[in-house]
């Protein structure tokens, strides 16, 4: 705190407190040696008539004259200095006032146009620019707690958007944290379970921030709206690469990894939009890589392809999803030396703790990045999600196993990864699996493109068992009637030119399944139901 | 779903991978366009990636089988295996088209 100086303006003849008594003091000063030169000038010329009576009246009352004149003088001018200073004190009075706080402070009036004009306008320009000064900066500040405000909001939020319960079930140990390195990050992870199935994702929007935290949010919900029964990696990944894309105008990008992990028949199934790949603990204990073949980002092209991968997922293998906030977590050394954390020591950390639990482990790469970078300031959002797949629930395997589709043809491959779930549950080979499927297939498209109105919303059912290795399928839908055991016959020996483009796919159907049988319900429903034997 | 077409000396080669499901077939109606447009040319389908294919997928390549002996061209379908090729016996394909 500085403190205001203390001036007593009052007329005072000290020496040093008055600027008229200073002048006064000179040109009195002054006056008497002007006086001691006339004298000694005057004793030099009129030397030799010194005794004269007439020379001492003159200097007698020379002398008394000067004396007077000279108070006179001294008076006249401490009065008139201390009028023409008048305005300075009542400066200084103003500037501390101004100094004080009072920017409004009146200014003294000056008639005259000298310096002390001068003086006056600088004075005031210098009133009104700190006014200007101190307004901009109370508005500066004020947006700065404002967006300070937001960002902390901003920052609940996104961090409410991720999933903070984890399961509590026997078969799925997993937990997943993410640590912003600003207030809002443009990481994510997520996860859902459906059925007997995870789906789970990690991702990393290019950039840092706000810009980056808001594609993180558009990113999460469009896996969670697209993550559902059977739905396969590859294509929620097409989804919502396209939605990403065909309204990316900044070109922000999004790089992910989105497995779909079957907890019934212990398979899982990825896609890669490059990302890291993630790091593997195999039933044996193995700790590296997963082998994840790269398709491109999110959001560059929006028909891109995206493939999938699969892989049998036992028991007790563990998946650590991150992104590359671990991997490239820095140190750098007092000689500005850097050094990366890398996908070695994250394999190291994770063989050290191949039978800790999801927290233990989270908790220890956390720490573990923590302690490397000691005080390197952290440069990039850190997520990390870690699963492990325990000992499967004991299913009924005999329990009838139900979809239930919409009246869209996307469904198909929904419906194709449902009944893959049923195949591996019940040994299938892949080559059977394939044919029955068609014979579903054809039946199933044929109820989605024909059964319902145009523009009406329809469903479609599926229900599969196996009993005694029998497999029997009933799909049943609310649509028009329609039997497919008396539709005609494809006459399949017909010649090239003669080969009806119709009906192949009810004689798909009859052709590879053992059985086929139609009711329509009193209530107003197909049901077919098929059969086949699965034994061999 | 995937066709990659190639023209090589005036004879059109496609390959085709994955599976041809009733979701992606339009997709592969539309792909095979560049074919029904040459169907009075030489074809030959490399099917050895090729996983699976719906009535909606053989239809294209019946349509497809037609258009060339309309015009006089021909239309081989190569290294046809496992699901294919039972689905092309199902049908009575396999007695339509000139497989290798």
């Amino acid at each position: 705190m500085i403190e205001a100086p203390n001036f007593e303006y009052k007329y005072d003849l000290a020496y040093r407190k008055s600027f008229a008594a200073r002048l006064s003091f000179r040109i009195m000063g002054i006056a008497a040696i002007v006086f001691l030169a006339a004298v000694a000038l005057f004793f030099y010329f009129t030397g030799d008539s010194m005794t004269l009576p007439l020379t001492h009246q003159i200097v007698k009352y020379g002398t008394v004259v000067f004396i007077v004149g000279l108070t006179s003088l001294f008076v006249f001018c401490t009065w008139a200095i201390y009028q023409m200073a008048r305005p300075l004190r009542q400066f200084a009075e103003s500037a501390v006032s101004i100094a004080g706080g009072n920017l409004d402070t009146p200014l003294p009036k000056i008639n005259s146009e000298d310096e002390l004009l001068q003086l006056r306008n600088s004075f005031e320009y210098m009133q009104t620019s700190l006014k200007q000064h101190i307004n901009d900066l109370q508005a500066t500040t004020a947006s700065k707690e404002r967006l300070q405000s937001e960002l902390t909001i901003a920052h609940d939020i996104q961090m409410g958007m991720l999933t903070t319960v984890f399961p509590e079930r026997d078969d799925l140990d997993l937990f997943a944290s993410m640590t912003p390195a600003k207030e809002v990050g443009g990481d994510l992870y997520d996860f859902i379970i459906e059925g007997d199935e995870l789906f789970f994702i990690i991702g990393d929007v290019a950039g840092k921030g706000v810009p980056a935290s808001l594609y993180m949010a558009v990113t999460r919900t469009l896996f969670r709206n697209l993550a559902g029964n059977y739905q396969s990696a590859a294509n929620i990944m097409r989804q919502m690469n396209q939605a990403i894309a065909s309204a990316n105008e900044s070109l922000v990008f999004v790089t992910a990894f989105i497995g779909v992990l079957d907890l019934r028949t212990h398979y899982l199934t990825y896609c890669n939009a490059a990302h890291n790949a993630p790091a593997l603990i195999t039933a044996d204990g193995k700790c590296q890589l997963l082998d994840a073949e790269t398709n491109l980002p999110l959001g560059i092209e929006d028909h891109y392809r995206y493939e999938e991968q699969q892989m049998p997922f036992p028991e007790n293998t563990a998946l650590l999803l991150y992104t590359d906030g671990l991997t490239e977590a820095m140190y750098i050394s007092a000689d500005g030396g850097r050094k990366l954390f890398g996908e070695e020591r994250l394999l190291h950390d994770l063989e050290k703790n191949k039978q800790a639990s999801a927290i233990e482990v989270i908790d220890y790469l956390k720490q573990h990045v923590n302690v490397f970078a000691d005080g390197t300031m952290q440069g990039d959002d850190l997520t990390l999600l870690f699963l492990r797949h325990g000992a499967s629930r004991k299913n009924d395997s005999t329990a009838p196993r139900r979809i239930i589709m919409k009246n869209e043809m996307t469904e198909v491959s929904r419906m194709r990864g449902f009944f893959l779930s049923v195949c591996r549950e019940h040994d299938i080979d892949e080559e059977t699996f394939k044919t029955l499927n068609l014979a579903i297939e054809e039946w199933v498209a044929n109820v989605i493109g024909y059964a319902y109105p145009k523009g009406i919303r329809g469903h479609v059912e599926l229900t599969a068992k196996v009993v005694d290795g029998v497999l029997t399928l009933v799909i049943k839908d609310h649509g028009t009637p329609f039997d497919p055991t008396q539709h005609a016959e494809v006459d399949v020996n017909a010649e090239l030119s003669e080969r009806q483009i119709g009906g192949l796919g009810i004689h798909l159907v009859k052709s590879i399944m053992d059985t086929m049988h139609y009711e329509r319900t009193a209530d107003g429903y197909n049901v077919l139901t098929l059969t086949k034997n699965i034994k061999d | 779903m995937n066709i990659e077409i190639k023209e090589q000396n005036g004879s059109y080669f496609g390959i085709l991978t994955g599976w041809i499901d009733t979701a992606e077939a339009t997709k592969f109606l539309e792909d095979m366009n560049p074919l029904m447009a040459n169907a009075d040319k030489s074809i030959e389908l490399d099917c050895a990636q090729l996983e699976y294919i719906c009535s909606l997928g053989l239809r294209g390549l019946l349509q497809l089988k037609q258009e060339s002996a309309a015009k006089g061209g021909s239309l081989i379908l190569t290294h046809v295996d496992g699901e294919v090729k039972k689905i092309l016996r199902l049908t009575g394909f396999d007695r339509l088209f000139n497989i290798r």
